[in-house]
């Protein structure tokens, strides 16, 4: 199984569009995946079409007090595909400043995800990180046995790396977790644009073979997509941002150790 | 674009980035074989280094855009209404959002604190411990309309957001927290006080 954290410290640069539509992708090729909306903000359960402020129960219980709320009693399932959802909520802010004292703050969502997965089975599980190297966050790092790192090529994504590198550096001397990047994503490129072009050859230069071959390309249908509620493939299949997405999974699934995949999805 | 302009943005590029480091995302991380520290769980992070005691007069108040004053609404700015379905939360939400900024404030004097008192080292925890709150604070009210709305103690003024956070020279100069630093602080002091927020780290391990 691979739990993946689609992180970057940075907002806007498309963590919640790749979880939606990877997620989506995934599952379409029969893998049961489930998706974790660890930001407060909740923009993946809204782009999911779930309402998440009428909700009893969301995430922020689970991470609070696993015991009374089990990750699978939020859980939620997305249209018609082996798709899951535990829901963001607003109240993850708070979890935020509540969990700051405890010495286990950092594992609560690994431990949740055991727990979860000793009695369901998931293939994969993408964890929509929030914009910040809080503690939530850091919780989705530590649960994870992989990144995936959307970034724009902009000049200011190699700072942002680089203090993500040291966030990482840092948690390494005091937490108990193995973690590797499954790849680099660049998103919203446009397309002939000269500078977009340098800054992606610089980045590919630099983290080499860690840079996926798919590139996310600016495109509206997207955009839209999300106000519909909709994953892009069951959206606008045709959309360029839809076969963006197929390929982008057609490489991860390659990128992904066999060991960790089930024999055939289904 | 012409070829020499195109030459010159990638030499200034390279030479923009050549500080950075990627390695442990290149090639991962793993402390699972590790032993564990010896101080376990128990150790909060906050306990691991203990500012000096603040001396009155050496803390001045931290005066950003995150004032101590909660903005309340006047004639001339409207404030939104808060949805119904916010309104149920609101409550604890504002209280937490409270708790950050007192906490914020506190980073802030304590950090001037331990500066006045010369120890760089607990200083860059306490900014590192500012900057993460921070962090927070934009993840979740990136605008800093939301504290407006539910009237929190901390909320930005209107039309300003959250400050940024402080991890290098510039960002830092740029901050309100560089009103706490020392008057004659000179670039020495201020690369060494990043470089022990650098070196903080917010965890212990629990498992």
């Amino acid at each position: 199984m691979m739990i993946v954290s689609v992180v970057n410290q940075k907002g806007g640069v498309a963590k919640t569009t790749t979880t939606a539509n990877l997620g989506a992708c995934l599952a379409e090729r029969g893998f049961r995946t489930l998706l974790i909306d660890l930001d407060p903000q909740a923009n993946l359960t809204l782009g999911l079409g779930v309402e998440w402020y009428h909700r009893d129960r969301a995430l922020h219980d689970v991470l609070l007090d696993p015991e009374e709320t089990p990750i699978a009693s939020v859980l939620q399932p997305i249209g018609e595909l082996p798709l899951y959802l535990a829901p963001g909520h607003l109240n993850l802010a708070e979890a935020e400043v509540m969990l700051m004292p405890a010495a286990d703050k950092a594992y609560r969502l690994r431990n949740a995800l055991e727990t979860l997965l000793e009695t369901q089975r998931f293939d994969w599980v993408l964890i929509d990180c929030p914009p910040s190297l809080g503690t939530l966050t850091q919780n989705g790092i530590v649960a994870s046995t992989h990144l995936l790192i959307p970034t724009e090529p902009k000049y200011y994504a190699f700072a942002g790396m680089d203090t993500l590198n040291k966030m990482i550096v840092r948690l390494t001397k005091g937490l108990r977790f193995k973690v590797e990047t499954l790849g680099v994503l660049l998103t919203m490129v446009e397309r002939g644009t000269r500078i977009h072009q340098i800054i992606s050859q610089e980045i590919r230069e630099r983290f080499g073979s860690k840079v996926f071959d798919t590139v996310i390309y600016k495109n509206i249908r997207l955009s839209e997509s999300e106000m519909e509620g909709k994953p892009i493939i069951l959206f606008d299949r045709r959309a360029s941002g839809a076969q963006n997405y197929e390929a982008l999974t057609e490489e991860v699934l390659r990128r992904a150790p066999s060991e960790c995949l089930p024999a055939a999805a289904g | 674009m012409r070829g020499d302009k195109l030459a010159s943005l990638r030499q200034k590029l390279r030479r923009g980035t050549d500080a950075f480091e990627f390695n442990a995302l290149i090639e991962g991380v793993s402390t699972l074989d590790e032993t564990p520290p010896t101080d376990g769980p128990s150790a909060p992070e906050d306990a691991a280094v203990g500012p000096p005691p603040a001396p009155e007069d050496a803390a001045p108040p931290l005066q950003p855009q995150v004032s101590q004053q909660a903005p309340a609404p006047t004639a001339e700015e409207p404030q939104p209404p808060v949805p119904d379905a916010l309104a149920a939360h609101s409550d604890r939400l504002r209280v937490a959002l409270d708790t950050l900024g007192d906490r914020l404030i506190r980073e802030g004097q304590d950090m001037a604190a331990a500066l006045a008192a010369g120890s760089i080292e607990d200083a860059g925890l306490h900014l590192a411990h500012a900057n993460q709150i921070l962090e927070i604070l934009h993840s979740v009210d990136p605008s800093g309309d939301l504290a407006r709305q539910l009237h929190a103690r901390c909320a930005p003024p209107a039309g300003k957001t959250w400050p940024g956070t402080a991890w290098s020279l510039v960002e830092l100069a740029e901050s309100p927290l560089s009103a706490l630093l020392p008057e004659h602080a000179g670039d020495e002091t201020l690369r060494a006080l990043l470089y022990a927020a650098w070196g903080v780290s917010f965890e212990v391990a629990a498992q």
